[in-house]
């Protein structure tokens, strides 16, 4: 499981180590190989280096000499050996370079390997253009020379236009870990800065951003969530699936629209042409769910896979459950689809439709045995995408992506307490068009610009108790009545953001030293049906908001000694209003945005050859939060206000370590305080997701028989809670009403949970057989998720979640 | 009531746990509390009188007193769901009066429909959330200070449709019908000859309720512009000083065949034991009756 580390990319920011290959060609011929050892290179690591077994020549250009010409290209090779992405490093002349681009991107490697495990890498390669001795010669096809690439230089994940601080799993890994039942997306929740998730929660807490601060890309195109209703599933299969990339913050300016990170899902392509079966797919069962994937190639140039998932948790663990449980336990019901199409147009064209799609129901309830504070929940919702993409790889070495994509949202929920009720929709139509190119301008200066427009209408509404979905920092406990006060509105907001943005990149120092300053600028507006509530002797008065977002990013690394590494990168980031929050009645439709300050510094390190160190500390500051008006009577349509305040801080320490190509550890801690200032308040609370300590211990190991074992030990505090501090009899429903201490001033218990993986894979003529036990909380302890009180609020225990729960699954592809 | 605790499966997402549940017995009133607080007349505006009557009961039965009374002058924040704000609760907003108690005259304005009063050049302040019966309610204290007791009951404020066009507000006036207590005749003990029991025995308490006490009102809808007509639900109360009840609360729309009515098992020992019956209607009418059962 070695491959493990090396595909778990931790984005230096600096020059990746490189290697430069000879390039054999008539009258092109290859060079000697020519190692540039580079500053943040790790240390030499057990890796088969690809192997050119298709290589292209590259026509020299008419009129262009006779003298020797090299050009210097950095190729990123994906696992299946091919060439994802071409980048010029030192150029010819724009003819030569134009040439070399174009025949480079047609090579084929046998793919870098770590053990038998195909690994992606990123290499350098020196396309030599050979002196010309008159007369030319017609140009003959040349015969591909073996190659050898030095196992030490082979760039184990780092790519030059990453992001400080990202972090990336590739799906094929990221699945096999522990504890996360085979779902490479949810392997997420194991990286670096990440908040252990609470039961049921489907967003991921970044140091202590709100989950709705993160927001999840697949494939560039914006989700409403990364998982499932109830948090158990992501919404996408892991065979569907390549690579996860995590940026928890100080990202560049090519993103926005969110206060915390995000989650970018690169799906998976569809079959290669040099793949040995035309047709292929795959199928999985566990206890969870079932899924359904075929992909195959489509005429010469095209392939296509389709992917279809439903969940079965009722049919295996519902068995489980007794009958008179059954009501009040949310056995989700869920299904999903994937598709991808992919054209190769053109040597250097290629266009992608793609689709998703996911839908959930759950209901739930609290139990009782009493009929008196019975509570039920009920939430569907689903969303669908649609997706054109197109790349271009510019002869000159420019390479441009476009993405357009629409969409629609639907969610519907409904609470019910006794005799109050709460009914909540939004349906939302989205889309957006986002085009990014990528230029080298100089041997030391690279350009990336890009437009990114997203624009949605939705259509909002809600009825019943004011109180309800809480909003952060609201106080309550845990199946509390929402209180007698009711509301209702229906309101329609659209917000538009033409966001544009580009950044420098200054490469200095052979590499050693990298600057890329940038800037995003994003008008947004947001514009809805009313500004004041329904009043049928007032006429209804829509309102449109324009905010001009101007968003300096700056990112920084500078590599003082071969293995080492230190990064900085931060900026400012907004987020446009949640429509949810933009009815005159239960929020305010002149929400402004929030906006977010990010500093991340990070220093990095190859202690040994089997030892990497990383420390990371961040702070956050956010401002103009929407948060509760606090205030007993705010002025009419202000029920919340953009004025509460955030701030995180901490540092997180991670040691990776792999003694042997075939066993793995990860050691992380991270402390951190979250915290939030409310609107009219001096103080600072802690935030609800706030978890001060947080510590992780992974562990694998791959015998080469096929059997695999994991582990994962996890450690962290418990969410603030508010104490109830006393009571008052309440006599209009017969009951008490709690009276609240200082706020989150106790926490949750401290969070264990143990969790063991064994899985055995073996290939066969027919495709690939694995099967796993992946099994969480093995000590089966009952971690509190909430406090839960009596009718009286004078006994108190808490909601815990997870006995042990084994997950069995079977897995066939080919 | 029971601090003993168990567990049932429970499920948020997948992640299937455990959640504590009590052996609530909200209907037991093994300590002194307030259990229901009445206003006479149900409905009244600003300036006018309410006499306001407490329920209080102890294990012994109820508990003669003269509470001292006060009304609450803050209202709740928006994010509160108890029935009071905070301030009232720990008693830092509460202004004595009397009983026969007058409603303020900002009444209507701090927890009504009407417009806060605004200061200066403030904008328009929000006025109160309506509850779902479109009512808004001046929330009443009862303090007990020899037992440590502290409660609230809710006075249904009378006040001017805010909001409507002219023809609605007058179609409102016109139609709407201020609330009436709901009347509670007493408590039948089925399957029994007179109010003595043996130890354990089931029997079914039936509530005697006049069918009319569920009256027919009005209510403004805001989103349509249009008043709706309703009918009154009623909740019905059960509390016992001992024994084991199979629910504490029902409701009862007065078109229902059967009468509101719960089961009851004696507790295993002989004993004098008391209850009651509230019966409260959506807009808040508040009326009781009590029952004694000898157990022997």
């Amino acid at each position: 499981m070695s491959s493990l580390l090396a595909a778990w990319i931790v984005t230096r920011a600096l020059a990746p180590t490189v290697v430069e290959e000879p390039a054999p060609a008539e009258p092109v011929v290859a060079e000697p190989v020519v190692v540039e050892p580079l500053a943040a290179a790790p240390e030499p690591l057990p890796v088969v280096a690809p192997r050119l077994i298709t290589f292209v020549q590259a026509s020299r250009p008419p009129d262009s000499g006779t003298q020797s010409v090299a050009v210097l290209v950095s190729l990123d090779i994906d696992a299946q050996g091919r060439v994802q992405a071409v980048e010029l490093v030192e150029s010819g002349g724009d003819a030569f370079d134009a040439a070399a681009i174009a025949a480079v991107r047609q090579f084929e490697f046998e793919p870098a390997r770590e053990g038998n495990t195909p690994i992606a890498v990123q290499i350098r390669y020196r396309y030599v253009f050979d002196e010309l001795v008159p007369p030319v010669e017609p140009e003959l096809p040349a015969e591909p020379e073996p190659l050898t690439i030095d196992d030490a230089e082979v760039v184990r994940g780092p790519r030059i236009d990453a992001q400080p601080a990202q972090l990336e799993l590739a799906a094929a890994e990221a699945e096999r870990l522990a504890g996360v039942q085979g779902d490479a997306i949810k392997a997420a929740q194991t990286l670096g800065g990440v908040g252990r998730p609470a039961a049921g929660q489907q967003g991921l807490v970044i140091w202590g951003m709100s989950p709705t601060d993160t927001r999840t890309y697949v494939d560039e195109i914006p989700m409403p969530r990364a998982f499932h209703l109830g948090g158990t599933r992501s919404i996408l299969p892991s065979p569907m699936v390549d690579s996860v990339v995590l940026v928890p913050g100080g990202y560049g300016p090519a993103y926005g629209r969110s206060l915390g990170g995000y989650l970018d899902i690169r799906t998976r392509a569809p079959r290669s042409e040099d793949d040995p079966h035309r047709t292929g797919g795959y199928a999985r069962l566990d206890t969870i769910d079932a899924s359904l994937g075929v992909d195959t190639r489509v005429a010469e140039r095209g392939a296509v896979s389709l992917g279809v998932r439903r969940s079965i948790a009722r049919q295996t663990y519902g068995a489980l459950i007794p009958d008179s449980s059954v009501p009040l336990v949310p056995l989700p019901d869920s299904w999903d689809y994937q598709t991808k199409s992919v054209v190769q147009v053109s040597s250097r064209d290629e266009i992608e439709i793609l689709g998703f799609g996911a839908h959930d129901r759950v209901s739930r309830g609290i139990p009782s045995l009493t009929p008196d504070t019975r509570f039920s929940e009920r939430r569907q919702a689903g969303f669908h995408r649609l997706a054109l993409r197109v790349h271009r790889q510019h002869d000159s070495g420019r390479s441009v992506v476009f993405t357009g994509w629409a969409g629609l949202d639907d969610d519907q929920w409904s609470q019910q307490f006794d005799q109050v009720q709460a009914d909540s929709s939004a349906r939302a139509w989205r889309g957006g068009l986002r085009l990014r190119e990528h230029r080298r301008l100089a041997s030391f200066l690279v350009l990336r610009w890009g437009i990114d427009l997203e624009v949605d209408h939705t259509v909002s509404a809600r009825s019943g108790a004011v109180t309800l979905p809480p909003h952060e920092g609201d106080l309550q406990v845990f199946g509390q009545p929402p209180g007698d006060r009711v509301g209702d509105d229906t309101w329609t907001t659209i917000r538009a953001g033409l966001g544009t943005y580009s950044s420098l990149r200054f490469e200095l120092w052979s590499d050693r030293l990298t600057l890329e300053p940038g800037l995003r600028l994003e008008p947004m507006v947001v514009a809805g049906d009313r500004i004041m509530p329904v009043r049928p002797i007032e006429p209804e008065i829509g309102f449109t908001e324009v905010d001009v977002a101007v968003d300096p990013r700056l990112e920084l690394g500078i590599a003082p000694a071969k293995g080492w590494s230190l990064r900085a990168a931060g900026g400012r980031y907004r987020r446009a209003p949640d429509p949810a929050n933009l009815s005159p009645i239960f929020g305010n439709p002149r929400l402004a945005p929030a906006q977010a300050l990010h500093a991340i510094v990070g220093v990095e390190g190859q202690v040994t050859p089997w030892l990497e160190l990383v420390l990371t500390g961040v702070w956050l500051r956010a401002y103009d939060l929407s948060a509760r008006a606090n205030e007993p009577t705010p002025p009419v349509a202000q029920a919340l206000v953009s004025a509460g305040d955030g701030r995180s801080y901490g540092g997180q320490a991670t040691a990776r370590i792999e003694p042997t190509a075939a066993v793995f550890t990860w050691l992380t801690y991270a402390w951190s305080r979250a915290e939030r200032r409310d609107p009219g308040s001096t103080g600072w609370r802690p935030f609800d997701f706030d978890q001060t300590h947080v510590a992780q211990a992974l562990a694998g190991w791959r015998h080469r028989s096929g059997v695999e074992l994991g582990g994962r030990v996890s450690l962290a505090s418990g969410n603030p809670r508010t104490p109830v501090v006393g009571i008052v009899a309440n006599a209009r429903h017969g009951g008490f009403d709690p009276i609240f201490g200082e706020q989150g001033s106790e926490r949750l218990p401290l969070y264990f949970a143990a969790s063991g993986r064994i899985a055995w894979a073996r290939s066969f003529a027919w495709g690939d057989l694995r099967t796993w036990l992946d099994v969480q909380n093995l000590t089966s302890r009952r971690n509190a998720e909430e406090v839960f009180y009596s009718s009286d609020y004078g006994s108190r225990g808490y909601v815990t979640g997870l006995p042990i729960l084994p997950s069995l699954g079977i897995e066939v592809r080919r | 009531m029971s601090r003993s605790l168990s567990c049932l499966p429970l499920a948020l997402g997948l992640a299937m746990g455990c959640a504590p549940t009590f052996e609530d017995r909200p209907w037991r009133v093994d300590e002194a509390r307030v259990l229901a607080v009445a206003a006479t007349p149900a409905e009244a505006r600003p300036g006018e009188g309410v006499t306001l009557t407490a329920l209080v009961a102890d294990p012994d039965g109820e508990v003669p007193l003269a509470p001292q009374w006060t009304v609450c002058t803050q209202p709740r924040s928006i994010d509160e769901r108890t029935g009071v704000s905070r301030e009232c609760a720990l008693g830092t907003a509460l202004m004595p009066v009397g009983n026969p108690a007058f409603i303020p005259g900002g009444a209507c304005a701090l927890f009504g429909p009407n417009p806060p009063p605004v200061v200066g050049d403030e904008p328009p302040r929000r006025p109160a959330d309506p509850d779902p019966s479109g009512g808004y309610f001046l929330p009443v204290g009862v303090g007990v200070s020899s037992l440590e007791l502290q409660g609230f009951g809710f006075v249904r404020l009378r006040c001017d449709l805010a909001g409507a066009t002219r023809a609605v507000f007058d179609d409102w006036e016109q139609r709407y019908a201020s609330n009436l207590e709901p009347s509670v005749e007493g408590v039948s003990l089925l399957d029994v000859g007179g109010t003595s029991v043996g130890p354990g025995e089931t029997v079914t308490l039936e509530a005697v309720i006049d069918p009319s006490a569920a009256e027919p009102y009005v209510v403004y809808d805001a989103s349509l512009g249009a008043i709706v007509d309703r009918r009154e639900v009623l909740t019905v109360h059960w509390y016992v000083t001992d024994g084991e009840l199979d629910r504490g609360r029902q409701t009862w729309d007065g078109d229902d065949a059967s009468p509101p009515a719960v089961q009851w098992r004696a507790p295993e020992t002989e004993a004098s034991v008391a209850g009651w019956v509230v019966v409260v209607d959506d807009r808040g009418g508040t009326s009781w009756a009590s029952f004694a059962v000898e157990v022997r």
